[in-house]
């Protein structure tokens, strides 16, 4: 659980490829999109699994397994780009500029569109009251893991880093010797020369063409992302209505998705004939009477929240998919009994504004 | 050469006139999509029936239908300037980005002429209920003006790529995946007869970002 991909993290090094030219940023970047993609496969799998023992299916398009697998592919699409383009001053610029775009998308991604369906996540992780409500040794480990796979991830940076620039020096030493006699040392020297020499002089130039426009156009476009930033939040908060009532539910025709708790005990339940027929509780109070035919998730009985997919057919919700949440085994002691927000669900509306996570943490 | 607003403003109005007039010239680029668009919609249609009553399958299959024309046919406006070796002649008499801007028009028109022809079909092939049309256009409009600056810095770089066309649709799905989401959100919303502003907020946030990202970027799509 504990593990992040560091998405963000090569995007700064990228746009300071475009302000300063210098290969060793696109270094950077390259072994940071390289890394993201191995440790995002890393946690996507993990949870995948994590996910199948807790919520009784591998994958489910919940938010955070939604916004985990746009990254995913959002790093593939970049390396798939690079491989593509010959020159290594083009490559750099063009990777740049798409890891830019790509920039935009990413807080849509990962914040705005998955948090229009609601989550499974425990929110004890991170939630809307803005502190770490976990239990004392989950913690514990949550942050030896954070750390620790940080670390490993800043070591294997510079690993691979260092790996390229020794790759770097022997292409250069290797066409010196193939060119006139100038003597290896004499050839280096006069390319890097070249370079100190011409880099600045570019980018001067580079400055002075488009000065006018340049200022006019900064503030404009810093204008309008600030502005669409503000809306897409906005929008985000609007769009927090997750599940549809119980009511909707049973004039629906097709395949809806049910979110509630558990209305009393006295279920049914056979694994043996994987049967399992309870009464869900909607946040209204409405009952509503289900019957699930499948593999029966393993800590059905200590849910808090469930939700059901399937269709209302005569008295009943007929569920095909079910999905229980159970943070118990994260939350603190002491939320259990007081503190705790209601039914551990957050609902839309303006009553309960709540989201259930808010950085993009976990998966 | 640092250029006033009314210069910067003809440019591009010449660049875009530059960019119809050749496509009218073979009608290759618009011919070639057109006929993706019809053959997708064609395909949907035979696959999935006259699906009536199923909003929301529709609403996806719209969009998807929308999409796949985009990537099918959207890079050729920068991939044509360097099949046919011009793209220095044009970068002779406009800055990059009074070019860009241009082409960003250019695949707005072009996009528009998609549409016209795609939605009313898919309409009648799909036996789709009645549309409200203020707030389907708007849904549509504010998609089509992401779907068309995505296309067209992606399409910049690609063009500049070893594998020029191959590359454009895997490059360009990440980048139009928020914009899938809520325009087909927003359209099924429409004929479920539910608010739309949440889908169209979203639309139009996403639509500014991406505008505004790329007129910082299109400075950098070419060296000097």
């Amino acid at each position: 659980m504990g593990r992040r991909p560091r998405a963000g993290l090569g995007h700064a090094a990228l746009r300071a490829i475009l302000v300063k030219r210098d290969s060793e940023h696109d270094d950077q970047a390259a072994a940071a999109a390289e890394l993201g993609v191995l440790f995002t496969v890393v946690a996507t799998v993990s949870g995948s699994l994590w996910a199948k023992a807790m919520w009784g299916s591998y994958w489910n398009w919940d938010p955070r397994e939604t916004s985990i697998f746009f990254v995913l592919i959002l790093y593939i699409a970049y390396l798939a780009l690079r491989g593509s383009i010959e020159g290594d001053e083009k490559r750099a610029r063009l990777s740049a500029i798409y890891s830019a775009i790509a920039f935009v998308a990413v807080p849509f991604l990962m914040f705005v569109v998955p948090r229009m369906y609601e989550g499974l996540h425990p929110d004890p992780i991170i939630n809307n009251r803005g502190k770490v409500d976990m239990d004392p040794l989950i913690r514990l480990c949550f942050f030896m893991m954070l750390i620790g796979f940080t670390a490993l991830y800043f070591w294997l940076q510079t690993l691979r880093v260092r790996v390229t620039r020794l790759e770097r020096r022997r292409e250069l030493a290797r066409e010196c010797d193939h060119g006139p006699q100038l003597g290896r040392v004499g050839c280096l020297a006069a390319r890097v020369g070249a370079a100190l020499l011409l880099a600045p002089a570019g980018r001067e130039a580079g400055q002075r063409t488009g000065e006018v426009t340049m200022n006019f156009k900064t503030i404009l476009a810093v204008g309008l992302g600030v502005a669409a930033i503000a809306i897409g939040v906005s929008s985000f908060k609007q769009t927090m209505t997750p599940y549809i009532g119980f009511a909707e539910a049973r004039k629906a025709s097709g395949l809806v998705q049910v979110n509630g708790k558990l209305a009393s005990k006295d279920y049914v339940i056979n694994k043996e004939e994987q049967y399992l027929k309870f009464k869900l509780q909607d946040t209204n109070g409405d009952v509503m009477p289900v019957e699930y035919r499948g593999v029966i998730p393993g800590n059905f009985d200590q849910a808090v929240s469930i939700v059901a997919i399937g269709a209302f057919k005569g008295d009943h919700f007929e569920a095909n998919q079910l999905l229980v949440k159970c943070p118990s085994k994260y939350q603190a002691m002491e939320s259990e009994t007081g503190g705790k927000h209601p039914d551990g669900v957050p609902q839309g509306g303006p009553a309960g504004p709540a989201a259930p996570e808010t950085t993009g943490v976990a998966s | 050469m640092p250029n006033s607003g009314s210069n910067s403003a003809v440019a591009v109005w010449s660049v875009l006139r530059k960019e119809c007039r050749t496509e009218w010239r073979t009608r290759y680029g618009l011919n070639a999509a057109l006929l993706f668009a019809v053959t997708s919609l064609t395909a949907v249609s035979f696959a999935a029936g006259r699906l009536g009553n199923r909003t929301d399958i529709m609403a996806a299959l719209f969009w998807i239908v929308l999409l796949f024309a985009t990537l099918a046919s959207m890079s050729h406006a920068f991939v044509r300037e360097v099949e046919s070796r011009t793209m220095l002649l044009l970068r002779l008499v406009a800055t990059p980005t009074e070019i860009a801007v241009g082409k960003l028009l250019f695949n707005l028109l072009f996009l528009c002429v998609i549409e016209a022809v795609t939605v009313p079909l898919f309409m009648v092939l799909m036996g789709a209920p009645p549309v409200r049309w203020g707030q389907f256009l708007a849904v549509l409009g504010l998609g089509t003006v992401s779907l068309a600056a995505s296309s067209t810095l992606v399409g910049a770089v690609i063009a500049q790529t070893r594998g020029r066309g191959a590359l454009f649709a895997g490059v360009s799905l990440p980048l139009l995946l928020p914009v899938l989401a809520a325009a087909v959100g927003g359209t099924r919303e429409m004929w479920a007869a539910n608010s739309v502003a949440p889908s169209l907020k979203l639309l139009g946030a996403y639509a500014v970002a991406l505008l505004a990202a790329s007129l910082l970027l299109y400075d950098h799509l070419w060296e000097d």
